[in-house]
């Protein structure tokens, strides 16, 4: 176990992000291309605790969301639990303080969550739900990516894993 | 709260996982009445101050827009009265037009200025009637506010007019009672065009600022009696033979769009400009 240095930085920046998904996500335009900052909170936080503590955070997360699209409850609960365990116990086979691990961390967690989702909501189907991954899925990630990587650079002392 | 780990998961992570992963699944599978009575449950408790926000931003992103429409509709407004009072200008010179022809009792023809191409030609004009009009070189050409200047080349359905602007531009004028007479042409300064000036007036008369100056109808070219412009101030002297008055053209080339040109020959024309104006 890593000691805890200053703890408190990393809340300010997920407290941030989750004010900006109700704030500042409404005016990015289409929600299918807008950064998700719940799910790049949720990342930030799995990325460094232990994989039971990052699944309960991504059931949390998950049941809000349910909570608010209400279109397939549970759904975004299972895919948000299985992406914060997955991201949590990926860190410890891969390098977690690498600049484009992390990235590729982000992108992959976004895509993830978005096919379980659809699975699991089983609303989609054949070449529309090929057409969602294959495309919104994808820009939908390297936009939550994007902005992930900037929030990393710019707090570059403050998210480095070990450092919280 | 502890971050960092240095192992992978336990066996108390994994029974975290499961009981979530458990949960989620049991979440799906309830009845839609039921896990709709929880999502409305979490959303007047957990969630109502992140939805109240997120009502904020909406509003305020609504309100922007509703601003941004508001603008919109003014800056269209704004662009509409411009036009407006441009065809208004438009409308009225044209009707000084419109009054000077129905005075005209010689022979005539109306035309329309069409734009130049050249930026730099504004000492020509190109007038929408030629010799199929019977407009022939020299034909004075006028609006209602006075001379605009003489056709120079006439084509089938065009005429291209030297204004009163052009360098080689001369009229022989006076002042309206008769008493004083000069030669009318082009002041340059600062090498553009947009004054007129008086010359060859006797030295020994003095004409006064403020008086009208019309075309004398000496020379042969311009008939009698057309406003060229108002006497403004003296600006040279040749000490005991001429002077020099500065005069402001009775006709702004800038918003010119029909003119007049007269086809008579030696007419005389004053009675006809001092009704038109009113």
């Amino acid at each position: 176990m890593i000691p805890n240095a200053k703890p408190y930085r990393l809340w300010i920046i997920l407290g941030a992000l989750v004010l900006m998904h109700f704030v500042v996500r409404p005016w990015l335009g289409n929600p299918r291309w807008a950064p998700d900052f719940l799910m790049l909170a949720l990342m930030m936080y799995a990325i460094r605790v232990r994989p039971g503590r990052a699944a309960i955070a991504g059931f949390g997360v998950g049941i809000v969301g349910d909570a608010l699209s209400q279109i397939a409850f549970g759904a975004g609960a299972l895919a948000h639990t299985v992406v914060g365990y997955l991201q949590a116990w990926g860190k410890d086979v891969f390098f977690p303080d690498n600049f484009v691990v992390n990235a590729g961390f982000l992108f992959a967690g976004v895509w993830v969550r978005d096919l379980l989702m659809l699975l699991a909501s089983r609303g989609t189907m054949g070449r529309e739900l090929l057409w969602q991954l294959g495309t919104w899925s994808i820009v939908l990630a390297a936009t939550t990516t994007a902005t992930g990587v900037i929030l990393m650079s710019m707090f570059r002392g403050w998210l480095r894993v070990g450092n919280n | 709260m502890d971050f960092g780990s240095d192992s992978y998961a336990s066996r108390r992570d994994t029974v975290a996982f499961i009981i979530c992963l458990v949960l989620a699944v049991g979440a799906r599978a309830i009845p839609e009445n039921v896990s709709n009575s929880i999502a409305s449950a979490m959303r007047r408790t957990v969630l109502a101050p992140f939805l109240a926000l997120q009502e904020q931003t909406e509003l305020v992103r609504g309100r922007r827009t509703e601003f941004e429409r508001v603008v919109a509709e003014r800056d269209s407004a704004v662009l509409r009265a411009n036009e407006l009072e441009t065809v208004r200008a438009e409308n009225e010179r044209f009707r000084t037009v419109m009054r000077l022809r129905s005075r005209m009792n010689i022979r005539h023809v109306p035309a329309e200025t069409l734009h130049q191409v050249q930026p730099d030609e504004s000492n020509t004009l190109i007038v929408t009637a030629g010799a199929r009009d019977s407009v022939r070189q020299w034909a004075p050409v006028v609006t209602g506010a006075g001379l605009v200047g003489h056709v120079q080349t006439v084509d089938a359905r065009t005429s291209i007019v030297h204004t009163w602007t052009h360098p080689y531009f001369r009229a022989s004028a006076s002042t309206r009672d008769g008493r004083v007479s000069g030669i009318v042409a082009p002041r340059v300064a600062d090498g553009a065009t947009t004054f007129l000036e008086l010359r060859e007036v006797p030295y020994f008369v003095e004409v006064a600022s403020g008086d009208s100056i019309v075309t004398s109808g000496l020379g042969g070219v311009y008939p009698r009696g057309i406003p060229v412009g108002i006497v403004r101030q003296l600006i040279g002297e040749q000490t005991g033979f001429t002077k020099t008055y500065l005069i402001e053209p009775a006709v702004r080339l800038t918003t010119l769009s029909h003119v007049l040109i007269i086809l008579t020959v030696g007419v005389d024309v004053e009675r006809v400009f001092s009704s038109a104006g009113r």
